[in-house]
């Protein structure tokens, strides 16, 4: 009894702005105008080649930035959990740091930096790779180094919270056994982090799928993503039903991919929980 | 010493204050009124709070809540509460009234409550004044004098060589998009502004021409196509409305507007009363404030967008709200999510 008092804040909380707008979400995308059940909008989302092309970009989109993701915060946790406390919560401080400014702040911060006067430009031409600008604004390069400077803390986060638990005699016991520096990677390092990975780069993908105001501003019509369809969809054509259905589509395809990254990782790498 | 109350000295006491009270100050007496108003422009509600609503606020005893954001979501939250009104009136841009109407949220202006109707350019009035507008703003193409000295006399300058990945363009949930697709459509096919818009495979075949030259697409990033403009790191802006570009040249920036050839169409700015509002006596003189020769002055000044009152005397090289260039917005309202879909693929393809 106390532990279901304990629950029922939470409980409440989840039924109200989670549960009711999925069911509301779901009633729209799958009631059709003449009251019946039916799939007739999702069978209008996929027949269309513009809305595959968009689940196909977000998806994709989302893939890349949590692979870029870890692959940067990976071997900067590692690095850093080697050192003394003052410096790992310096670098920790830096990581978070661009969490304090607003995503329309840094997007004109990219703006300078990316121009045709911009620093990488600039950069570029004084050692010599290029004689003219390069055209960086409003490309995928540009959104891709956007997304990732945005979604790296929430990727340093989980791996450095799992890194810092591994105890270090366990690797002076492997050590000890004759288990070589790759040997102890892959079978310590590896599994004991794979839970703050799978963490970090679920955050990652969940918030690059549904992410509006990075595509928006960094590429804009150029590069068609799901949620800016929602946006339009619900805001502007006032066609709530595709709209709906174009929301459970994203719900289900990022609700898959989590499931399978977890399971391969739980399989495959050995991750403990 | 005081005086020790009692229940006759309180009586009296009470009696005498609430008749200073009714008579003496009524308006302490009278409850003080709330007036809902849903507007657009966010950028606007400073300066219209400032210079024109704290005055009406104190001659009608009344308190002028803003709900400034985006129009067509502002429409939505109408309709949702459209048994149940809670906004007085609005301003909001021509399409997103026009969708108002069509969903029956607004009533029709009546000239005894509205004087200032009287004192509008005709094509300012809305179906028989049904609605009005309180201001015009010119669309045009924005440019760095200091990068481009040659300005823009033509919007086919968009589409030339010079300008490879250096023009920025409306996003498709803009409504300047459609102010900018007339011109295109008037480029593509020679007819008027005015009727061009309905020319839609015209338009997007010409369109799809400007893909190259296309450095990326504004929405609500004003500011960042502006940093661009004023850095060179674009030529052109197109379609960008004279309320946000003027207010960033009276800041200070070295932008320009052109006038091209072509002509230059116009983004009405519509004030327009809630059915079955609360308060309907405040919302009258609120619209009747806004449609006046006074309010319109300030915010031409604020904005330099024309006044819709023809007796404001515009400011030096303004054109009159009367002659701007109005585009077929009912063919727009009617359309607008085709042309959405055909211009986000056009984009994308």
């Amino acid at each position: 009894m106390r532990l279901a008092l304990l629950l029922l804040p939470s409980v409440l909380w989840l039924a109200f702005v989670f549960a009711l707008p999925i069911g509301n979400l779901l009633r729209s995308a799958f009631i059709l105008s003449d009251g019946s059940i039916g799939l007739d909008n999702f069978v209008t989302i996929l027949r269309d080649e513009y809305y595959r092309a968009s689940i196909w970009n977000t998806l994709s989109f989302s893939f890349l930035v949590s692979i870029l993701c870890v692959a940067i915060a990976y071997p900067f946790v590692l690095a850093v959990i080697r050192m003394p406390a003052v410096v790992q919560t310096t670098f920790l401080i830096l990581t978070l740091l661009p969490l304090t400014s607003s995503i329309i702040v840094k997007s004109f911060g990219m703006t300078i930096m990316f121009g045709s006067t911009g620093i990488v430009n600039q950069a570029l031409m004084a050692i010599g790779v290029i004689d003219a600008p390069l055209r960086l604004l409003f490309t995928m390069t540009a959104l891709y180094v956007g997304a990732v400077n945005l979604f790296l803390p929430f990727v340093v986060l989980p791996i450095f919270a799992v890194a810092r638990m591994i105890s270090p005699d366990i690797y002076s016991a492997a050590e000890t056994l004759g288990g070589g520096p790759f040997y102890r990677f892959f079978h310590i390092t590896v599994p004991l982090t794979a839970p703050g990975v799978i963490a970090g780069a679920s955050i990652a993908f969940s918030i690059s799928a549904s992410a509006y105001v990075v595509p928006t501003l960094l590429t804009g019509d150029r590069f068609p993503v799901i949620s800016r369809q929602i946006f339009n969809e619900y805001m502007i054509t006032y066609n709530e039903p595709i709209g709906a259905a174009i929301s459970v589509i994203l719900l289900v395809a990022t609700l898959f991919i989590l499931g399978l990254t977890s399971y391969f990782a739980h399989s495959k790498l050995g991750a403990r929980d | 010493m005081f005086a020790r109350p009692n229940r006759r000295k309180f009586l009296r006491g009470s009696a005498a204050a609430g008749a200073v009270a009714a008579f003496g100050f009524p308006a302490i007496v009278r409850a003080q009124q709330n007036i809902l108003v849903v507007a657009g422009p966010v950028q606007m509600e400073p300066m219209l709070r400032e210079n024109c609503f704290s005055e009406f606020e104190k001659q009608f005893n009344c308190k002028v809540m803003m709900d400034a954001g985006d129009s067509l979501a502002n429409v939505r939250k109408l309709q949702n509460r459209k048994d149940n009104p809670v906004v007085s009136a609005i301003i909001m841009d021509r399409p997103a009234v026009i969708q108002a109407d069509r969903l029956g949220l607004i009533e029709d202006l009546k000239a005894d409550n509205v004087p200032n109707l009287s004192q509008l350019f005709p094509s300012m009035i809305q179906k028989d004044g049904k609605w009005a507008a309180y201001k015009c703003a010119a669309s045009s193409i924005t440019y760095n004098p200091q990068v481009t000295p040659a300005g823009a006399s033509s919007w086919n300058v968009l589409w030339s060589e010079e300008a490879r990945d250096k023009v920025i363009i409306p996003m498709s949930s803009s409504t300047s998009l459609y102010l900018f697709l007339a011109v295109v459509g008037n480029l593509a096919t020679g007819k008027p502004v005015s009727e061009a818009i309905r020319e839609v495979d015209a338009i997007f075949q010409k369109v799809g021409q400007l893909r190259p030259n296309i450095l990326m697409y504004f929405g609500p990033n004003a500011g960042q196509v502006f940093q661009l403009l004023e850095t060179g790191g674009a030529l052109y802006g197109a379609s960008l409305t004279s309320t946000f570009v003027n207010a960033r040249i009276l800041e200070g920036s070295p932008l320009a507007v052109a006038t091209p050839s072509e002509g230059v169409p116009a983004l009405l700015g519509d004030v327009a009363k809630v059915k079955n509002c609360p308060a309907p006596e405040l919302a009258d003189a609120f619209i009747n404030e806004m449609l006046g020769a006074k309010w319109q002055k300030i915010i031409m000044e604020h904005t330099r967008d024309a006044a819709s009152n023809k007796t404001v005397e515009l400011l030096e090289g303004m054109t009159p709200a009367g002659d701007l260039i109005q585009i077929d917005w009912d063919f727009v309202v009617d359309n607008r999510e085709m042309m959405m879909a055909r211009f986000d693929r056009e984009m994308a393809g």
